[in-house]
């Protein structure tokens, strides 16, 4: 037992280490990268948490699929959505008030 | 018979539990795809916006769930390895830590609505970003109240867990309700730990 709990300990601390980490690299000036480098810190984190707090290893094997389904899904939800909305004209309130000023 | 033997009830436990989160990751999925759309049309209300959001508290309330959830992980570990007494210690100190999360939450809540932050008349950003600004408010106050919703059912399951283990409805043979809400309570925190940057950091620093 305290072997675990010392795995657990340890990775408690790495993690609270984490989030300093985004917090400190919130405030530096990285651009467009703010966004790719939060997200990954912060999936890094949830990956530790689904395999130390949640077993998710050493659950059993349909867990895994169930897991992975989840995330494929809502990445096909994602990519597929975004391509949507990235590649055809925005309407906003003040696209729509452009178009009809427009002569 | 409905199952082989206790191993299989207690994996099927698990195996519903899995389920059920891969139905919540795309119930949060689509709030997140919400706010990437809107995040990418209103970049600048949108940074405005998380500009006047309470990092401080943000940051606490994400260490607060973050330790709730290895305290709660620490129980299980200890049930185990035969110690029910610590594995109540285990959910006392999630419930607590969850509790406080809450707690910090309602005078985040607070301090919002003193500063006008609420979308609507009287909106305290105005300007050309205040259309952005208001529609990250909307999400910020749509996705903590969602997440507080589910924080409020994981401090109530602890709370029966505790129950069940003064009066000995769990014991070191049938842990799984334990092992089935500590999935749930860690799905939480991981939400939690998603929208941390989201709401708080990105674009702070702009």
């Amino acid at each position: 037992m305290r072997g675990a709990l010392q795995r657990l300990a340890l990775a408690w601390a790495a993690l609270v280490l984490a989030i300093g980490a985004s917090l400190g690299l919130a405030y530096l000036p990285l651009g467009a990268l703010h966004m790719p480098v939060a997200l990954l810190i912060a999936l890094a984190m949830a990956a530790t948490l689904a395999t130390l707090c949640m077993r998710l290893a050493k659950a059993p094997s349909l867990s895994m699929l169930f897991a992975i389904g989840g995330i494929a899904w809502f990445a096909v939800m994602l990519v597929l959505g975004e391509t949507d909305y990235r590649t055809r004209p925005v309407v906003t309130p003040e696209t729509t008030t452009r178009i009809g000023a427009a002569p | 018979m409905q199952y082989a033997d206790r191993r299989h009830q207690a994996d099927t436990a698990v195996i519903g539990m899995w389920l059920f989160l891969a139905t919540e990751v795309l119930f949060f999925g689509a709030l997140l795809f919400t706010y990437m759309i809107y995040r990418g049309w209103y970049p600048e209300g949108f940074a405005l916006a998380i500009s006047r959001t309470e990092v401080t508290i943000g940051t606490v309330n994400t260490i607060l769930l973050l330790t709730s959830s290895f305290a709660f992980t620490a129980g299980l570990v200890a049930a185990e390895a035969g110690s029910l007494k610590g594995c109540a210690w285990g959910c006392i100190a999630a419930l607590v830590l969850g509790l406080g999360f809450m707690g910090l939450k309602a005078v985040e809540y607070a301090e919002d609505f003193q500063e006008h932050l609420v979308p609507g008349t009287g909106f305290a950003i105005d300007g050309p970003a205040r259309h952005g600004a208001e529609l990250f408010y909307i999400f910020y106050y749509t996705a903590t109240g969602i997440h507080l919703a589910h924080l409020t059912i994981g401090i109530g399951l602890v709370a029966w867990l505790l129950r069940g283990l003064k009066r000995g409805t769990i014991t070191q043979d049938h842990l799984t309700p334990v092992e089935v809400v500590g999935l749930y309570w860690s799905f939480v925190d991981i939400v939690w730990l998603v929208l941390y940057p989201l709401i708080y950091l990105v674009g702070r620093g702009a």
